[in-house]
């Protein structure tokens, strides 16, 4: 039983001494980006990685992501032949809320960990260190890109997923609920608007900003040799879903 | 001129330095030995903050830079340069891009004017024709000296060489040697050199240091080191199994 408080208790430390230190590395980075002597070589470098990296899983996932929520409104739209709102039902749930959680997700596992691995390999290694020898400043030039990078590519993707969970939703809609494409296009141009699309655009710029400074921070922040990467990684992949999450809640509670 | 004093830096429970004093003087060449473990990269890295102590004195150039911040160490790093023991090349790079970068950061190159000055450079340690290769590409011995040529790109008044002929064959040894001597003697570089290589350390130490338990053991002349009669030194100097060392 004590054990049990003890470990509680030793977890809820460690997770404000976790939160501690990413408030402190985004002081950083904060300072950094303030007077930036932003690396153009090494941003290009980054955006087109991390672009290349998360493309494909990023359209593949949007893809399912509007099947899905149309496979699932499905009972209901053909229980009460409400055909024509089944576009609407689409883009309000995947543009809003599904699409940026998984896209956000499917981020972080690709690009937030490879992140994560490779600079805490570079740390382990001593590369980190040599970069300060060289008088470079690893936050100017190895952090501030890639938050550049994430943040950009994820409001990117963001808008590309929706393409792609439309094509989706479009697909599905017509071959398993026999939905013509003009009449879910039309309910869905008629009812989804503006503002929900921006509101999902908002909250993957959000999940960039949270994913790059989380994979950041536990990459730089590495202990014990090559063991260590594999904990760093693991780590991020877990602190970069629940912070997507608890922003996630925040961001849906003020934009409602 | 460069000073340690009283130097002490444990890590946890493990006391590496217990108390290190040593002077570089300006323009001269010191190598620092010791077994694998003495502490050695510890000591070097005081230098240029990469390490801190617990305490103790630094002095460079005559200014305390005991507590310099990492921001204060950023305006020293510039003049103070270093080869680490391992090869520290950004393994995401091509040879000359390494090279390059504190070119393009420091001299405001551009990327293009950066990678032909780099391209320079890697000339002078006969690196040229390798220079788009990426560095797991090549061996131990070629990283450690294109580390060297990045080190150099911005003809720091100081070096800190943390062993840079290990790892390299007998004629780059050499060459590598001949190079840190020529910069103190052409252009008054002064140089810490970490290394094992007797033949080096005879053939161009000003002054060796030698650390053991944490403290300085000697600190002398290469013909100090020769003629001392310490055990320990003498059983480094003859390279003994048998001997007072512990292991
Ligand atoms: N960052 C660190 N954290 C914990 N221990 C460290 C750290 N850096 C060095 N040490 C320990 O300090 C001791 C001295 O290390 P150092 O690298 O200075 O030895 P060295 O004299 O350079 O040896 P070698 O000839 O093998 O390079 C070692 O026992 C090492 O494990
Ligand atoms: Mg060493």
């Amino acid at each position: 039983m004590s054990d049990a408080v003890a470990r509680l208790g030793a977890g809820a430390i460690a997770l404000a001494e976790t939160v501690g230190a990413l408030a402190m590395f985004t002081t950083r980075v904060a300072r950094a980006a303030l007077r930036p002597r932003l690396d153009r070589f090494e941003t290009w470098r980054m955006l087109y990685r991390v672009g290349v990296e998360s493309l494909p899983i990023v359209a593949t996932t949007a893809l399912f992501a509007g099947a899905i929520a149309v496979v699932q409104t499905g009972a209901n739209v053909v229980k009460f032949r409400a055909y024509e709102v089944v576009g609407w039902a689409f883009g309000f749930s995947v543009f809003r809320e599904i699409g940026p959680l998984l896209v956000g997700l499917m981020f972080s596992g690709r690009v937030g960990a490879n992140n994560t691995a490779q600079l805490s390999t570079m740390q382990v290694t001593e590369q980190v260190d040599a970069l300060r020898a060289l008088a470079i400043d690893p936050i100017e030039y190895l952090v501030l890109p890639r938050v550049l990078s994430m943040v950009l590519m994820m409001t990117t993707l963001a808008v590309i997923g929706n393409a792609f969970a439309l094509v989706g939703g479009i697909a599905t809609s017509w071959a398993m609920l026999g939905v013509d494409p003009w009449v879910f296009w039309n309910s869905f141009a008629e009812y989804v608007t503006l503002t929900d699309f921006a509101n999902g655009v908002i909250k993957a710029a959000a999940f960039g900003l949270a994913i790059s400074l989380v994979s950041c921070h536990f990459g730089l922040a590495v202990r014990g040799g090559a063991l260590g990467v594999g904990r760093a990684v693991n780590s991020s992949v877990v602190a970069s879903a629940i912070s997507i999450f608890v922003l996630d809640y925040f961001i849906t509670w003020i934009l409602k | 001129m460069i000073e340690f004093e009283d130097i002490h830096k444990a890590f946890g429970a493990q006391k590496v330095l217990d108390g290190v004093s040593l002077t570089v003087s300006q323009g001269r060449i010191v190598y620092i030995i010791g077994k694998s473990g003495a502490g050695k990269s510890v000591l070097v890295k005081h230098l240029v903050g990469l390490v801190r102590q617990d305490s103790g004195r630094i002095r460079f150039e005559g200014e305390d830079i005991t507590h310099f911040t990492e921001r204060d160490f950023f305006g020293l790093r510039r003049r103070c340069a270093m080869v680490f023991q391992h090869s520290t090349l950004f393994d995401s790079m091509t040879l000359v891009e390494n090279v390059a970068l504190p070119i393009r950061r420091h001299l405001g190159a551009t990327q293009r004017e950066a990678l032909e000055q780099a391209r320079e450079k890697l000339a002078l340690v006969d690196m040229a024709a390798l220079s788009d290769r990426l560095p797991a590409e090549v061996g131990d011995g070629l990283r450690k000296r294109v580390a060297i040529a990045r080190a150099l790109t911005l003809t720091p008044r100081y070096m800190v060489f943390d062993e840079p002929t290990t790892g390299l064959d007998p004629v780059n040894a050499v060459r590598v040697d001949r190079l840190i001597r020529d910069l103190s003697d052409r252009t008054g570089v002064t140089s810490v050199v970490v290394s094992h290589d007797l033949r080096s350390i005879f053939g161009v130490a000003d002054r060796i240091v030698m650390l053991y338990q944490g403290k300085v053991l000697l600190d002398g002349t290469p013909a100090e080191f020769r003629t001392s009669h310490d055990p320990v030194v003498r059983q480094f100097v003859t390279g003994a199994v048998e001997g007072p060392m512990a292991l």
